[in-house]
């Protein structure tokens, strides 16, 4: 990756910002040292509490207005797939080349419910992908890191997990377990701290039930641009 | 759209539209009441200690805007992003319209950006025969209706679903009218803009956060409009203005929690994004080229002055849902781009005393905003502050003021002077006194009385009642 | 206990009779009150617009009529907050004035504070057989904080019905000059608490600024609405 171009006089811009910061260097203001702490809550540690944060999240993304269930295994995940699949009338479907969606074998529900699934690549040229994309009935994709405190899926995105899968369709199908389950943003940014330090992937989404607007009248209105459904499938460890 | 140059024009304006009135007078009350729901569900005490946090966070970032700004420009480079340092609104535009050239853009979209409104970059990119359009729906909407923003979160607060529909009906052309249903209102939106993000030439954002220590910039939509425009244009510019910016992500989960409770009493807003430079290898989604544009547009002047913590502003439009002037005249009336009391302080101070002083009076001074302001902006202290600037640095206080306050201080300095000038008025007052009372008068009391009775002077003033109620006290 | 009454110039030109109530109702409560020689008017009418210098001259010369007084009680919390929050812009950095100023501000109270805070009382034996409501004043509010003093003082009087006003926080419109610079946006806002007040049902306003009730008054007798504004302390002195 080769470096950017800086179009501007850099000298002047910032000598220009330095002189009109005019406060004596010791009487600025300190950095705020652990900016999160006491803000957020945290409890995540044990397999229990990161089941009372399943239900947090079941409560929060329902509110918002998605739907969420807690599965017990990968038959009842199977089973929670077929009906969701039955109830959007979903035809065709793309998922995230994700190791633990591999794992599911959600091949097999597509093919019993006469639906297809693709996965993440869908043809290597633009043209090509962003048509059948657009063409996709559901996204599924891996939760990362899911939020309890506010409902929320963290989806650090990739190669193999491009935004592109919750950007486009109307329906989104995230998939996790409740290891994947923190409480709130203080454990999810000090994890993605810990993952990438400072150097991030090209996109991180944070994203909260379904797209929304209440641009007219204030009137509440679900699935303006994003997904309209979004469904939270929650495997226990 | 053509904007009146005198306020009082402008407000008399927005008062006679009942219409535009109802729709902010919704608008405002909903969000307000979703706003102090948010705060109740938090706690007042953990609210305040946000707060705290989150001011203590930007007022040490503005202090030490170079660092984090150079620090931002060098990752973003880094990541192999271009940018553009622009001094001016202009130098922006300028760097904008020759990239939008470059690539041959025809089809450009954006998602809603305060700044790019503030720098007029639509009017420009049209001008080149550029299709600019706004993917966020209330920005859409105002598009459509050759307007500007009347509010900072919710743009087209002031119109209604009649109105909207019109407007849609309009795009329609000859196919089937649709009618003033929200659902299917927003659903038409959601196909027609959809169309427009299968080809996008460019795509130009605004930016909520830039995170200093990885270069990456934030993005809070509620539609998810923004992260379309970002994951889908192969070319990507983000505007922002230069004080939008954090350290790490760290105070960005801080200020993302307030910035949806402040804006609509959401826990979080339904998408944010973090998007730190281009494309990877192997991806196929994302922007292949991206600039990120830093915009000053006299920013910096304000660093060091006594009016440096409205660099602090998060653009929730908070205080604009908590002051009574607002709530009554709406966004336009302003003037400028930023409207209610932020916009008061805003635009005087980046845009000239001379042109927007006025709006420094535009105000009851009753300190609504800066209880609301979620990062503590002192707004109500900066209005009184304006004021002066406005008397003091600008000579411009009327003529008729000036007399007034001098010859005011010249008696209310002098207890005999003060007790003679009311004297004299309550010797004078006996025409217009009725029951009391004064319902009608000459300038300037006649403003006041337009919508309310006065009380007349007392027939006996309490210092004259003084020696009386004196003794009583000693009888006791 | 000994104060000194600061009656405000708008009571002292318009309301008499609440200057008779704060005094009555302080010396009930054993405050041994006079009413120093000199005083005119606190600055703010000048300072609001802006005229620093010339609210500087006038709030030089209350700060000299008070240097004497142990307390002084204000029955405004506009007027209060003038001193408190004002008088430290008027005097930053003034060699002489900027102590002088702050040792006024310390020893100075709005009525209602005074009475809760430094007497400690919140009942003042008071009777008065009417439903009221209450406006919140902005500065008393949000500069001085003093939320919940009045509504104790209120609620603690015999056969009060007291019900809360609906958004007891929103501005009445006032905002000094502004009531007559942008007299139909103060209208219109005015108009809007005085809705409010009707929806509450009360016979009878309160509040502890008589700049807001002036306003509110004249608006409520405009739209010949028969509910009786009152300050805090003309209750305050009923039936005792």
């Amino acid at each position: 990756m080769g470096l950017g171009t800086l179009t501007g006089d850099r000298q002047a811009f910032f000598s220009n910002i330095r002189s009109n910061i005019k406060t004596p260097p010791g009487k600025k203001a300190k950095r705020v040292e652990n900016p999160m702490e006491g803000l957020f809550t945290r409890n995540e540690t044990t397999v229990e509490e990161r089941r009372v944060l399943r239900d947090r999240f079941i409560k929060e993304w329902t509110t918002l207005g998605g739907q969420a269930f807690s599965l017990k295994n990968r038959d009842e995940l199977a089973g929670k797939m077929d009906e969701i699949i039955k109830e959007r009338n979903i035809k065709q479907a793309m998922r995230w080349a994700h190791p633990e969606l591999d794992k599911l074998q959600l091949e097999d529900v597509f093919d019993t419910a006469q639906a297809n699934l693709a996965k993440w690549p869908l043809a290597k040229n633009y043209d090509e992908w962003i048509n059948k994309a657009e063409a996709m009935e559901a996204g599924i994709v891996w939760g990362d890191i899911a939020m309890a405190e506010t409902g929320t899926l963290v989806l650090p995105a990739s190669a193999d997990q491009p935004t592109t899968i919750t950007v486009l369709p109307i329906t989104l199908i995230a998939i996790f377990t409740t290891a994947q389950l923190v409480d709130g943003f203080y454990s999810v940014m000090k994890l993605l701290k810990k993952r990438y330090g400072t150097n991030l992937p090209t996109t991180t989404t944070f994203i909260s039930g379904p797209s929304r607007t209440s641009d007219i009248e204030m009137d509440l209105t679900i699935g303006v641009h994003g997904s309209k459904y979004v469904y939270a499938c929650i495997l226990d460890e | 759209m053509h904007i009146e140059p005198s306020f009082t024009k402008r407000y008399h304006k927005a008062l006679s539209d009942k219409v535009m009135i109802k729709a902010v007078k919704l608008g405002t009350g909903r969000l307000r009441g979703k706003r102090a729901d948010a705060i109740q569900a938090v706690g007042e005490k953990r609210w305040q200690e946000f707060r705290n946090r989150a001011e203590a966070i930007r007022l040490h970032v503005v202090q030490h805007l170079d660092q984090y700004l150079e620090q931002l420009v060098d990752n973003v480079l880094k990541k192999g992003g271009h940018v553009c340092l622009a001094r001016t609104g202009d130098e922006a535009v300028e760097y904008i319209k020759n990239l939008a050239q470059k690539k041959n853009a025809k089809n450009i979209v954006k998602s809603k950006s305060m700044v790019t409104e503030e720098i007029h970059l639509n009017p420009a990119l049209e001008k080149m025969g550029c299709k600019v359009i706004e993917s966020d729906l209330g920005e859409w909407i105002i598009q459509l209706a050759n307007e500007t923003p009347s509010h900072i979160i919710v743009p087209a607060m002031h119109k209604n679903r009649f109105q909207v529909a019109d407007l849609f009906n309009e795009v329609r052309g000859d196919e089937p009218k649709i009618p003033a249903e929200t659902a299917e209102l927003c659903a038409f939106a959601r196909k027609y803009l959809r169309k427009t993000f299968m080809n996008i030439d460019l795509g130009i954002t605004g930016c909520n956060f830039a995170v200093a220590d990885s270069g990456a910039i934030t993005i809070c939509t509620n539609e998810g409009n923004a992260r379309i425009v970002s994951a889908l244009s192969s070319t990507l510019v983000t505007v922002m203005g230069m004080e939008r910016i954090l350290p790490s992500v760290e105070e960005l989960a801080v200020m993302l929690s307030l910035l949806a409770r402040s804006a609509t009493g959401q826990k979080i807003t339904v998408y944010n994004t973090l998007s730190a430079g281009i494309r990877a290898e192997m991806e196929l989604d994302g922007p292949q080229e991206f600039h990120l544009v830093i915009v000053d547009n006299g920013r910096s002047k304000l660093l060091g002055s006594k009016y440096e913590k409205v660099l602090n502003c998060i653009r929730c439009g908070s205080c604009l849902n908590a002051c009574p002037v607002y709530r009554n005249i709406g966004g336009h009336a302003y003037g400028w781009v930023y409207p209610g009391p932020i916009g008061a302080v805003l635009s005087p101070l980046l845009q000239g005393l001379d042109k927007y002083g006025e709006l420094a009076y535009a105000t009851t001074l009753c300190g609504a905003c800066h209880t609301a302001c979620p990062v503590k902006i002192p707004l109500h202290d900066m209005l009184y502050a304006l004021r002066n600037d406005k008397v003091e640095l600008e000579k411009k206080g009327e003529l008729m003021e000036d007399l007034t306050y001098k010859g005011w201080s010249a008696a209310f300095a002098s207890m005999s002077r003060y007790r003679f000038s009311i004297r004299m008025a309550r010797r004078f007052q006996f025409p217009l006194v009725k029951a009391g009372k004064i319902a009608f008068g000459p300038p300037p009391i006649s403003d006041w009385l337009k919508y309310r009775d006065m009380p007349a002077l007392a027939d006996e003033f309490f210092h004259e009642i003084w020696p009386e109620l004196s003794k009583e006290g000693k009888e006791k | 206990m000994k104060a000194s009454l600061f009656i405000t110039c708008i009571a002292d030109m318009m309301y008499a009779d609440v200057g008779k109530s704060v005094v009555r109702v302080l010396r009930r409560h054993g405050v041994d009150l006079d009413f120093p020689e000199g005083q005119t008017c606190c600055g703010q009418p000048a300072y609001s617009s802006g005229y620093h210098k010339e609210a500087a001259v006038v709030a030089k010369k209350i700060i000299e009529v008070f240097e004497r007084s142990e307390r002084v009680v204000m029955p405004s919390g506009s007027c209060a907050s003038m001193i408190h929050h004002g008088y430290p812009t008027l005097f930053k950095g003034d060699p002489v004035w900027e102590k002088r100023a702050n040792e006024f501000i310390k020893k100075t109270y709005e009525f209602s504070q005074f009475i809760v805070d430094v007497l400690g009382v919140t009942d003042v034996g008071a009777t008065f057989n009417k439903k009221v409501t209450y406006h919140s004043s902005c500065h008393m509010a949000r500069l001085l904080g003093i939320e919940e003093q009045p509504k104790l003082l209120l609620k603690n009087v015999k056969g009060i019905d007291f019900v809360e006003l609906p958004y007891a926080y929103d501005c009445c419109g006032f905002g000094g000059t502004f009531s007559m610079k942008m007299a139909d946006i103060s209208g219109a806002i005015v108009d809007e608490k005085v809705d409010n007040i009707i929806e509450t049902g009360a016979e009878v306003l309160a509040g502890c600024d008589l700049t807001c009730l002036m306003n509110i008054s004249g608006r409520l007798t405009r739209r010949g609405v028969p509910i009786k504004v009152m300050h805090l302390a003309q209750i305050l002195d009923q039936g005792v």
